[in-house]
């Protein structure tokens, strides 16, 4: 120990030290702009754009209390044939509880999907799951690209178009590359006679694997989960393209960042609303940061 | 563990009580239906003019017929006034029918479009006795309101003639609408700090070297470089009004009217620009949006209307008539800048060659000269994508106060409706600096549109209207007689003499009609209002529509707010001041040429060939 | 898609399983053709039937919803590419090689696709240039590990955070923050990076290989960490310089993820949108387009009708990707390093 600690130090040179400025310089770079996008949040229209540096108080919290109530969008209602209908008013509330369905529903399901499949895969012995073992490989190293349009088609002639339980189906698929790699190897790695003796006492396989086998996993499950509701949380994209009707919180702050009109027209507004949503994502990294970055990094799999 | 389970149960708790706290909402704009009354809905366009005049004439109208019955059991009208800005462009057009409104208030529209070829299955109402009974006509009623004896003129009477003619059918005399508002864009410019500085031309003989009424220290230089004073101890008001200074004419070329001592050429208006930028203000501000970067396309349509005069540019909607000043392409001498022209008589067969007047090619010179020198313009503001007109209108507004140190702004390229856009910038004005910010106590004005040649000094000035609007009845849910009549009075109700007052007080701009104000009602208006009146009354308008049936099959290509009258470069350029500060290389000869070339005889007879005789 | 975070970490340990499982997939495809199938049937007991209920009852519903959402979507894709919608008749109709033949006009004659070629390239480019130089810097953190804490929570957070948001804020900042900054300073106006066309589209690449330089650094790191202690010290005991042992343990060691990252970076060529429709919407100035972003803005402004055309086109992307990937990660695989 002693010895190492002795290397470290004789480590130290110029050059070293050079590198290591340049790279906290960069770290601190990539928080420049936030914390300034911070400050604008803080400011009036005619601070941000005339002193966009400034520092100037009292703040302006009034700037969120503006993004609570007029962060809002407006999804028009087509008919069937296309005619219009109405104009829906969504309000960050709806949003809240689209994202709810979306960001922690969607996630749920997709993460217990790749959980149980995993397990099974993992735990009996049949072609099956060979099979579906071999398919989560290739699918993982084959890349397809654009298929946006086939799936839309198919969502819509399923009718799972702007349909929040239709996303959740979508969503439930085993292919979950990593995630399912992850839970397959934990299984394997769980010794066999924990459920033998279990299965002998008369446990079907069902209990085993509710009672026994998740429970062991339900450390790793909420953290890929709350990776996934993360991953979800932030996604704008997705409901765009398949439920635009029912936004939530992430699409309409695109749409809220893109607008020119209404209260989105001040930039000090748009940022307020930027770090309003950002908010949430940065509690739970408060709490959980430990747990997430060492689950990320090998942590999760060190035996 | 516990930790994360934790917060998955707070982010439930949260979101459901949030969700419960938010169920309680109410749209503070959403008006509540009245029972007891009719309601007349009225969709109205969410744009610069807002909705505040609107609800002025909805309570009056209210209040004038709250005792009458149109349902049973009912008494009086509850007018439902739903601003959006879905009442703009082709949407218009294509879910007209799916809304409930009775009162449409478009923008951007296609009108003709609208009414469709079978006037009798138009999805918009026939309105030709709104238009042609006396204003003081009642449909509800059924006689003449007594209290409107004075006005016994039509709509059509007061129509602005050029939008008369495209409102009403060639061959019935039917109108299906009327037009909404009067728009156009301009150089908007502060009064006070145009007086401050001395910002004005002086009548010959007069002025500094350069000939502005204050030289680069503020004094005021009367005649033969006389210092009558210094701007520190002496007024522009004092100057003018018996200090010995006199101001130039202007771009009409007479004295004692509303442009004296404005720039009366190019050249003076980019040497006013670089004096206001040598004398530390900021000459012009524009949004950099790239949207809104088209407003310089409408700017740049103004100085071409305004070049050729009422007449020559409108034979660009008519087609019909002798074109005196195109330019002969292969006249240009690039040393010069100069170019020979020649007339020819137009006809739908050959209306491509209109678009080689000459004074689109100063038009477009103007932008570029513009663009390209940046002593002229806020270079960090105007090409800055996200600069919002709102963001602009906010620095131009408060720059004015002299505690901030802002840097003084002195020009905007704005909408004529901008006061009224900019309403909550004063405002939030009032509100941190106190009452004397009021916009009624601030002075603002319309710059005149400089003359391309100093031969054009004199004539009138010309100007185009901005975009197709109109108001219209909905075909589809107006069938009932009653609410029929209702919606009909409603729209007349819209042009009495106090209506158009009042939009004019309330918007800072006109309506498209004749009338005239008081001088009480004139005090009573701010000072863009009161300009934009004036020059209402003074300046001769195109309207770029018409019933010509190659213009009306596009009229994307002809109008001023049309997206392809500018294009050039195979239609990759589209917005002027992008193309021109983007492509230093392409001079503004180039891109003129480019413009014809793209537009000329092959592409005419492919895109119109079957209107052609 | 966007690569996700964890991927990272498990490559090298994974590795082995998928390398394993590719393995056992080859050989069965091999088995099928050469009908050499020796499966030992054996009798299933009660137990196992009992077993083989709940496996398939459990599996019933994933298989079905990879069916459909896997297998039906891309057969779909392919049915699409040979379809044109009838608007009329709101159906498909079947259309030959219309759609192949209008990418491959379009292609000679439209910029367009030129232009999204040359950005996707060169964004794909950048990054592959810039992975030594991201290699460099990780391994010093790594050696020096002051502040390893410190870089692991920095690095990490603009992971999580959206990048809508910090995409829009950095959008503000360098049209509004940074010309201020210049004006103020040197009285120098340049007007909005993102704006102006002339720093247009270095600020979209600087921002995208600025943000994907942390993200690289974070995920060698993590794989560095992962590096047995014993072989470190084993090499120090040996005397090996700190280039000797980046070269010949470290490189060595991570190089199944610095491979993985490569190819998979490949299918990112097409899918790529550089931050674009974060910063613009659908308003992106077409000069910068990437595929990933036409794509995806085509995507979300099309209508049915325009669907089978779209189709082809992410058909023709695969069939360009999905080889390229394969070649290299069979030749990526061939030419590792090894430790020595």
């Amino acid at each position: 120990m002693r010895n190492s600690v002795k290397t470290k130090k004789s480590n130290i040179s110029p050059f070293r030290i050079i590198i290591f400025v340049l790279l906290v310089v960069y770290t601190l770079t990539l928080f420049v702009p936030l914390i300034w996008g911070l400050n604008i949040s803080l400011k009036t229209n005619l601070d941000a754009v005339a002193y966009p540096f400034s520092v100037k108080l009292p703040f302006e919290w009034g700037n969120y209390a503006t993004v609570f109530n007029e962060f809002k969008v407006g999804i028009n209602i087509y008919g069937a044939g296309g005619e219009f209908i109405k104009t829906n008013m969504y309000y960050m509330e709806h949003m809240l509880w689209f994202t709810f369905l979306y960001a922690v529903c969607c996630s749920f399901v997709n993460i217990a999907v790749i959980c149980v499949t995993a397990y099974i895969t993992a735990r009996f012995n049949f072609k099956i799951c060979k099979v579906i073992d071999s398919i989560v490989i290739i699918a993982m190293i084959l890349p397809i690209v654009g298929s946006m349009a086939s799936e839309l088609r198919i969502m819509r002639a399923l009718g799972f178009y702007n349909s929040l339980l239709g996303m959740m189906i979508m969503k439930a698929n085993f292919l979950g590359g990593t995630n399912f790699l992850i839970f397959n190897a934990t299984f394997r790695g769980m010794p066999k006679d924990f459920t033998e003796a279990a299965q002998i006492d008369g446990a079907s396989n069902l209990t085993v694997m509710l009672k026994i086998i998740l429970p062991l996993a339900k450390n790793m499950f909420f953290t890929l989960w709350l990776l996934l509701f993360i991953q979800f949380w932030n996604d704008y994209q997705t409901p765009l393209l398949y439920f635009p009707n029912k936004p939530t919180l992430s699409y309409g702050l695109y749409r809220f960042t893109q607008a020119t009109t209404g209260a989105g027209k001040e930039f000090p507004i748009k940022m307020a609303a930027c770090f309003m949503l950002m908010l949430p994502i940065l509690v739970i990294f408060l709490f959980t940061s430990e747990k997430l970055i060492g689950n990320v990094s090998m942590g999760g799999l060190k035996e | 563990m516990k930790k994360i389970r934790m917060i998955f149960v707070t982010v439930l708790c949260v979101l459901l009580a949030v969700s419960a706290a938010g169920c309680t909402r109410t749209n503070p704009n959403d008006e509540k239906i009245n029972e007891n009354a009719t309601q007349l809905l009225v969709g109205n366009f969410d744009g610069g003019y807002g909705d505040a005049w609107l609800k002025e004439v909805k309570k009056r109208f209210e209040e004038k017929y709250k005792d009458v019955s149109f349902e049973e059991g009912k008494t009086g009208v509850q007018v439902l006034i739903d601003s959006s800005d879905k009442y703009s462009g082709s949407a218009v057009n294509q879910q007209i029918v799916t809304w409930p409104q009775h009162v449409i208030l478009a923008e951007n529209i296609d009108y003709w479009q609208i009414v469709g070829t079978n006037s009798k299955r138009s999805k918009v109402t026939e309105i030709t006795d709104v238009v042609t009974t006396p204003l003081n006509y009642d449909f509800i009623t059924g006689e003449n309101d007594p209290a409107l004896t004075d006005e016994t003129d039509t709509i059509a009477d007061i129509m602005n003639p050029s939008m008369n003619a495209y409102f009403k059918q060639e061959k019935s005399d039917k109108y299906f609408g009327v037009p909404f508002y009067e728009a156009t864009v301009g150089f908007v410019y502060d009064i006070d700090l145009f007086e401050e500085y001395g910002f004005f031309y002086c009548a010959p003989g007069y002025g500094d070297a350069a000939g502005f009424a204050q030289d680069m220290s503020g004094n005021w230089i009367g005649q033969s470089g006389a210092v009558l004073g210094n701007k520190s101890g002496m007024t522009f008001a004092q100057a003018t009004g018996g200090g010995g200074l006199k101001l130039s004419a202007g771009p009409d070329g007479k004295n004692g009217t509303y442009d004296d001592g404005m720039p009366a050429t190019y050249d003076e208006f980019f040497a006013l620009c670089e004096r206001i930028e040598a004398r530390g203000c900021e000459a012009l501000t524009w949004p950099g949006e790239r949207e809104i970067q088209r407003y310089l396309n409408y700017l740049a349509y103004n100085l071409w209307a305004d070049y050729e005069g009422k007449d020559q540019m409108q034979l660009n909607y008519s087609l019909s008539g002798t074109a005196t000043d195109l330019v002969k392409m292969d006249s240009f001498d690039a040393a010069t800048g100069t170019f020979e022209t020649y007339s020819q008589k137009i006809d739908n067969n050959n209306g491509y060659l209109l678009g080689s007047q000459a004074g689109k090619y100063y038009a477009v010179d103007f932008i570029s000269r513009l663009v390209r020198n940046e002593k002229c313009y806020d270079e960090n503001f105007c090409f800055t994508d996200g600069r919002t007109q709102y963001d602009t209108e906010t620095l131009f507004v408060n720059s004015a106060y002299p505690g901030d140190n802002l840097k003084s702004r002195a020009m905007l390229i704005d909408g004529s409706w901008w006061q009224s856009e900019a309403s909550k910038i004063f405002d939030d004005m009032v509100a941190t600096y106190g009452d004397e910010w009021k916009a009624e106590n601030r002075r603002f004005g319309m710059l005149a549109l400089p003359k391309a040649t100093r031969e054009k000094v004199g004539e009138s000035t010309t100007m185009a209207f901005n975009t197709a609007t109109a108001i219209l009845i909905n075909a589809k849910t107006t069938t009932d007689e009653k609410i029929l009549a209702l919606a009909k009075q409603f729209i007349k109700f819209m042009h009495t003499h106090e209506s158009l007052y009042q939009f004019n007080k309330i918007t800072g701009t006109a309506k498209p009609y004749a009338y005239t104000l008081s001088d009480a009602e004139q005090a009573t208006l701010t000072g863009v209002a009161k300009q934009n009146y004036e020059m209402h009354s003074s300046v001769d308008y195109v309207f770029s529509y018409s019933q010509n049936s190659i213009v009306k099959s596009d009229i994307q290509y002809f109008s001023m707010s049309g997206y392809y009258v500018f294009q050039a470069n195979d239609s990759q350029f589209e917005i002027l001041s992008l193309a021109l500060k983007e492509n230093p290389s392409w001079t503004s000869w180039d891109y003129f040429s480019s413009m014809v070339n793209d537009r000329g005889k092959s592409w005419w007879d492919t895109k119109f060939g079957s209107y052609l005789g | 898609m966007r690569r996700k975070e964890k991927e990272w970490t498990l490559w090298d340990k994974l590795r082995q399983k998928i390398g394993r499982l590719w393995y056992e997939v080859k050989s069965r495809v091999y088995a099928l053709f050469t009908r050499n199938r020796k499966i030992k049937k054996t009798k299933p007991s009660h137990r196992r039937l009992k077993d083989g209920i709940f496996v398939y009852l459990v599996l019933l519903f994933p298989i079905l919803q990879f069916c459909v959402f896997y297998i039906g979507v891309n057969v779909n894709s392919i049915v699409m590419a040979f379809q044109e919608y009838d608007v009329e008749a709101q159906n498909y109709l079947f259309a030959g090689w219309t759609n192949f033949k209008l990418i491959y006009t379009e292609f000679l004659s439209k910029s367009l696709f030129k232009i999204c070629l040359k950005n996707s390239l060169l964004s794909f480019l950048w990054i592959q240039l810039l992975s030594p130089l991201v290699l460099f810097f990780t391994f010093f953190i790594y050696k020096k590990f002051v502040g390893y804490r410190f870089f692991k929570v920095v690095l990490f957070l603009p992971t999580i955070i959206s990048t809508l948001i910090t995409v829009t804020v950095y959008k503000y900042f360098c049209n509004m923050g940074i010309p201020w900054v210049l004006e103020q300073a040197f009285g120098v106006k340049i007007g909005g990076l993102l704006s102006s066309n002339r720093t247009r589209y270095g600020a979209v690449m600087f921002y995208y290989m600025w943000l994907s330089f942390g993200t690289l650094m974070l995920m060698y790191l993590g794989c560095m960490n992962g590096i047995s202690e014993s072989i470190v010290e084993s090499a120090k005991l040996e005397g090996a310089t700190s280039m000797q042992e980046f070269f010949h343990i470290t490189f060595p060691m991570i190089y199944p993820t610095f491979s993985t990252l490569f190819y998979t970076s490949i299918a990112g060529i097409f899918t790529n949108q550089i931050n674009l429709f974060s910063i613009w919407g659908p308003d992106a100035d077409s000069s910068l387009w990437t595929f990933g972003y036409y794509m995806y803005r085509e995507v979300s402004l099309a209508t049915e009708s325009g669907y089978p055309y779209l189709s082809t086109l992410g058909i023709l992307m695969t069939l360009v990707v999905a080889p390229l990937t394969f070649f290299f990660r069979w030749s990526l695989d061939k030419i590792g390093p090894s430790v020595e």
